[in-house]
């Protein structure tokens, strides 16, 4: 995907750059948990925010708007058979780390993470949504589509099996 | 561990920042979006345009339909309003009985009305005609 030409800067600079800044790191974790390889989850995420920028007319657009459409692009990339076949070739490859690093050795942290990553991916979906993407219940039952009961019950479920794998590793 | 202390050491988590080269190819906004026309507002476009064309064509080659009556032909007086002599050229020059001949073509352009017996319609034309003539040459 070819970068942004930097001759059609014509709106807000400061905008785009203050929306990445702010929101950025947690769409593209929910963009990550919605894609199988990181290149997918790049080319999802540009497509997304751009789709997303556009249509709010060249400002910053609703959060939950945006996360619903990265959630429509990487379904849409997901049916694409060519991609599929690419995406199973390259996961193997490299799973890079959905979290920022602790540096402080807590290895509470790292089970949490590869626990959340570990989820069945309706569950972490919800878990996503809610923790990352700061949206309310009826908000993600609107988005995937259930009832407010079914997420909710989603969520809790989530907190279960994460419960569970970390007693498993620290009782 | 119960759910307040999980969901505290969730919120914990901070999601990873943006791949550099992920930020890099998105350091610019968007440009704004071309406006383009819908497929089905195209499509409308073209079938009325060629509805319209359908129509055009229908009108030119179907003869039509009898409208009211022309109104009968009426007679015309000519009312002659001036000639004018345009041209003459001598044709040929004989001698009979002592004396000279020349016979000329002269080119006249006759302006004319035509007027409509029962109405106030007046026609203003033009035409030419040639005449020849024979005359005698004066020498002097």
């Amino acid at each position: 995907m070819k970068p942004f030409s930097p001759t059609h800067s014509e709106p807000p600079a400061d905008d785009w750059q203050g929306w990445l800044d702010s929101q950025g790191e947690s769409l593209f974790l929910y963009t990550r948990q919605q894609t199988r390889c990181e290149s997918d989850a790049k080319d999802v995420f540009q497509d997304a925010l751009t789709e997303s920028w556009r249509k709010a007319g060249g400002r910053i657009p609703d959060k939950a708007l945006v996360l619903a459409t990265i959630r429509r692009r990487a379904i849409d990339l997901g049916r694409s058979l060519d991609r599929r076949t690419r995406r199973e070739q390259v996961v193997i490859e490299s799973r890079p780390d959905w979290f920022a690093p602790d540096f402080s050795e807590n290895d509470t942290r790292d089970h949490l993470v590869a626990a959340v990553q570990a989820l069945p991916e309706a569950l972490r979906e919800v878990l996503i949504l809610k923790n990352w993407g700061d949206l309310t219940f009826p908000a993600i039952a609107r988005m995937t589509g259930v009832s407010v009961a079914t997420a909710t019950s989603r969520y809790r479920y989530a907190l279960e099996r994460l419960r569970g794998t970390l007693t498993e590793v620290r009782p | 561990m119960n759910d307040d202390l999980l969901e505290a050491a969730l919120r914990e988590l901070r999601p990873a920042a943006l791949p550099a080269d992920l930020r890099a190819r998105m350091k610019c906004p968007p440009p704004p979006e071309l406006v383009t026309v819908p497929w089905w507002r195209s499509a409308r476009v073209i079938v009325t345009a060629s509805l319209a064309a359908a129509a055009a064509m229908a009108w030119m080659l179907v003869p039509p339909a009898a409208g009211p009556a022309d109104p009968a032909p009426r007679t015309v007086r000519i009312q002659q309003i001036e000639s004018t002599l345009l041209a003459e050229r001598t044709l040929a020059v004989e001698e009979h009985d002592g004396r000279v001949w020349e016979l000329v073509e002269q080119e006249w352009r006759d302006d004319s009305i035509a007027l409509c017996s029962s109405s106030p319609v007046r026609v203003r034309y033009s035409e030419t005609r040639l005449e020849r003539l024979c005359q005698p040459v004066d020498f002097q």
